[in-house]
């Protein structure tokens, strides 16, 4: 280093006087309260490149000059701000990275920007930073300091040179809050493959962090340690900041070519290459989402990918005036005969959603679905909480594939997470409550791996129908029998695999070809459609909407008891009414639906169009779970629309 | 009615805390000055105390009067308007005196 210590801090000082004047004097007016200064570190580089530079390569020294140089800023006020920390903010892209995405042994030393998902975490306890050994013969109290994860006895007492015995003078000693996390590579996490995650250390007044507790994405910036001797040290962080990662969805703005597609979007749907007559904006988002599906196929299997469609935009959650909640976020069930592409479905949902988190049924352990406190080695003997899927899905949406294999006691817990949006856990006498608002996309098969024949989907199902009913849409998918239909999926699937092979080892393409593979929106921007419809709150566009809503459902609703009649009145005290009950959750799942509906066609009013949708969605749900539907057909009444039992029986 | 004890808690807080105590209406000292005229307080106990929580709040106030004089940001929450007006004539002064003693750059510029 070419300058002395001094003048590095004293060029800090000057800094911070001149550059950050602000920022110091709200601190002093905080101080001790609060001892964090957050600076910009971007900011810093624009006015000393070289500075800025050396704080990434040799933070471990640098924050101490940056500190004394706090110290040292000259302000109008006579408070000494000696126990103030410094915390980085914003660094460069060549420092922001994520669990697994680096070399531990290039990076060492370094402060870096770790972006990744809270996967672990203990509670905040005390830490001894400098222990006052007090020698059991003599009263001599020894000092030692303590690095995180580290405990060190004296060698001898520095005041009778005997081996003690000692015992910790608390009193004498200084303490700090501590809390460690696990933070998990959130690609990785999504695709639930191989997870990459790294241990990090939180001191002071970053342990309790509020993006922490929530278990939300985080940014943790901090110095990569080698912790633990042997020939294979554990790379860790230690934090010098927390930041609550991404934007929300309200925040994020658009570039004018964005924008330029939401237009088109919404005014010129037809141009996009879609094989619809005169189609809507949901049908070009649902072309883009799943081609095979939708392009002249079955209207069992678009209305699938309308309702992944309509999930990814959801309606509005908000709490209203009186306290009640209103979940905006769309449940969709997809149980399916194996190889029906749902798991294809799910993953793709996962991937273009703008927060997700995807957990496979079969693997799910520890935090279940919905979050676990768990004693372990982790929480060196304390609790540690770890977040399940419904919890990091929070603002987005949650894809559990084969979710008939999570277990009975998992599938309990997630009753009230769907209702409620909150997860709540009780360890060691203490209450918490983790946010959940997210969408739940559950994929399962039928017991025994197919539907049999024509045996009602709830016995089909290892899945009790009080979780079903927590469902907006359930969705029975079965291998395809119409011939006309199998050839034509056939057919397009092999000329995929051959586009795509001819496009991976570089040999030219044909018209076709290019059609094959070339999306009609590539994952970014469908992501950006995504984000600029959960900006939209839309609401009914006239009175006619709410009466055709509160129409159908008091149809629904009325239907029912009559079709039931004899079931209900069964002497045994046992239910015998329809597997899942018409109750006024349906009509909260219309309700969403409908605004969905309008979200996805980039619409700011709910129509008649969207009602149409909701209808045809819930009965479509309903169908599926055997529950007979009385199709509105007009004045004359309704006529009873049975599940479909033609296409049934075949090919497998 | 406020009490004694009232007082002394409302002094600890004051000191407890780095930013300024954001007082209810009617004020804590509207509250003793009530107390005071009904009898209701041993008079010279709350006028100690209620003078050891005005010079707390008046050493935090110093604080912001000094930031603003500097031209830098002051957090202005808890500040009732009667201290507000105690802080503005305070920068004023200091901005005055500032002035006084810093070199005049702009008599230089004009005479160069």
């Amino acid at each position: 280093m070419h300058r002395s210590q001094r003048d590095l801090s004293r060029r800090i000082a000057t800094y911070l006087r001149w550059q950050e004047a602000d920022s110091v004097a709200l601190l002093a007016q905080r101080y001790p309260d609060d001892t964090s200064l957050s600076l910009d570190w971007t900011d810093l580089a624009r006015w000393d490149p070289t500075l800025a530079e050396d704080i990434l390569d040799a933070p471990d020294s640098m924050l101490e000059y940056v500190e004394e140089g706090i110290v040292m800023t000259p302000l109008p006020v006579d408070t000494s701000l000696g126990q103030a920390t410094a915390r980085f903010e914003n660094l460069p892209e060549s420092h922001t990275t994520a669990p697994g995405e680096f070399s531990p042994s290039e990076r060492r030393g370094q402060l870096l920007a770790v972006e990744g998902q809270v996967a672990k975490r203990t509670q905040v306890k005390p830490r001894l930073v400098e222990a006052a050994f007090e020698c059991q013969r003599c009263g001599t109290l020894t000092y030692i300091s303590m690095e995180t994860g580290q405990y060190i006895e004296p060698f001898e007492c520095a005041g009778c040179e005997t081996k003690g015995p000692f015992r910790i003078n608390p009193d004498q000693s200084h303490y700090e809050d501590y809390q460690k996390l696990l933070l998990e590579n959130p690609s990785s996490a999504a695709m639930g493959g191989d997870t990459s995650d790294i241990i990090v250390h939180l001191q002071d007044d970053l342990a309790g962090h509020g993006a922490i507790t929530n278990c939300q994405d985080v940014v943790i910036v901090g110095e990569l340690e080698f912790r633990g001797g042997g020939p294979t040290p554990e790379p860790q962080i230690l934090a010098n900041s927390v930041e609550a990662a991404g934007q929300t969805y309200q925040d994020t703005e658009f570039t004018a070519d964005q924008r330029d597609l939401f237009q088109r979007l919404r005014e010129r749907p037809e141009s996009f290459d879609v094989d619809v007559d005169e189609p809507s904006t949901a049908d070009v988002l649902m072309a883009a989402a799943a081609p095979k599906f939708v392009a002249g196929s079955h209207p069992r299997d678009r209305q699938v990918v309308r309702g992944l469609v309509l999930q990814l935009v959801s309606a509005s959650t908000f709490d209203g005036p009186d306290g009640s909640h209103y979940r905006g976020d769309v449940h969709v069930m997809l149980p399916g005969d194996p190889g029906t592409g749902k798991s294809v479905l799910a993953k793709w949902a996962a991937a273009v959603a703008p927060r997700s988190a995807f957990a496979s049924g079969e693997r799910v352990s520890g935090p279940g679905l919905t979050a676990a406190a768990v004693k372990d080695d982790f929480s060196d003997g304390g609790f540690s909480i770890e977040p399940g899927v419904l919890v990091r899905a929070h603002e987005g949406i949650a894809v559990v594939d084969e979710l008939d294999k999570a277990g009975d006691d998992a599938i309990e817990k997630m009753h009230s997470a769907l209702a409620d949006q909150i997860v709540p856990l009780s360890l060691a006498g203490q209450s918490m409550t983790l946010p959940a608002e997210c969408g739940l996309l559950g994929v399962c098969n039928p017991r025994g791996g197919h539907f049999a024949g024509d045996e009602p989907l709830v016995d089909a199902l290892s899945v009790e129908s009080p979780l079903l009913s927590r469902f907006d849409l359930i969705m029975q998918m079965r291998s395809k029998q119409d011939r006309e239909h199998v050839r034509e999926l056939a057919e397009s699937m092999i000329r995929t695999w051959s586009a795509s092979l001819k496009e991976a080892t570089g040999q030219p393409l044909e018209e076709a070809d290019a059609e094959a593979i070339d999306p009609i929106l590539s994952m970014d921007e469908y992501r950006t459609v995504l984000i600029r419809a959960r900006q939209l709150h839309p609401t009914p566009a006239n009175d006619a909407v709410i009466e055709a809503l509160a129409e159908w459902f008091e149809d629904q609703k009325m239907a029912l008891p009559e079709r039931y009649r004899d079931a209900l009145a069964d002497a045994d005290g046992r239910y015998h009414g329809p597997p899942v009950p018409v109750t006024a959750r349906k009509l909260g799942a219309a309700r969403r639906i409908a605004q969905a509906s309008a979200r996805a066609n980039l619409r700011e009013v709910i129509t008649l169009a969207d009602v149409e949708v909701a209808k045809e969605m819930v009965s479509r749900s309903l169908a599926d779970l055997d529950i007979p539907i009385v199709h509105n057909a007009g004045l004359g009444g309704g006529d009873v629309q049975r599940r479909e039992t033609a296409d049934l029986t075949g090919v497998s | 009615m406020i009490d004694l004890e009232d007082i002394r808690a409302a002094r600890a807080r004051e000191q407890d805390q780095a930013p300024l105590v954001t007082l209810d209406e009617p004020t804590i000292f509207e509250r003793i000055q009530e107390a005071v005229d009904e009898d209701d307080v041993d008079v010279d106990d709350a006028d100690q105390l209620t003078t050891e929580l005005a010079d707390e709040r008046a050493g935090k106030l110093l604080k912001l009067a000094s930031f603003q004089a500097a031209g830098m940001a002051v957090n202005w929450d808890g500040v009732t308007d009667q201290e507000r007006d105690l802080v503005d004539d305070l920068v004023a002064r200091l901005e005055e005196w500032r002035d006084s003693v810093t070199p005049d750059t702009d008599q230089e510029v004009s005479d160069a």
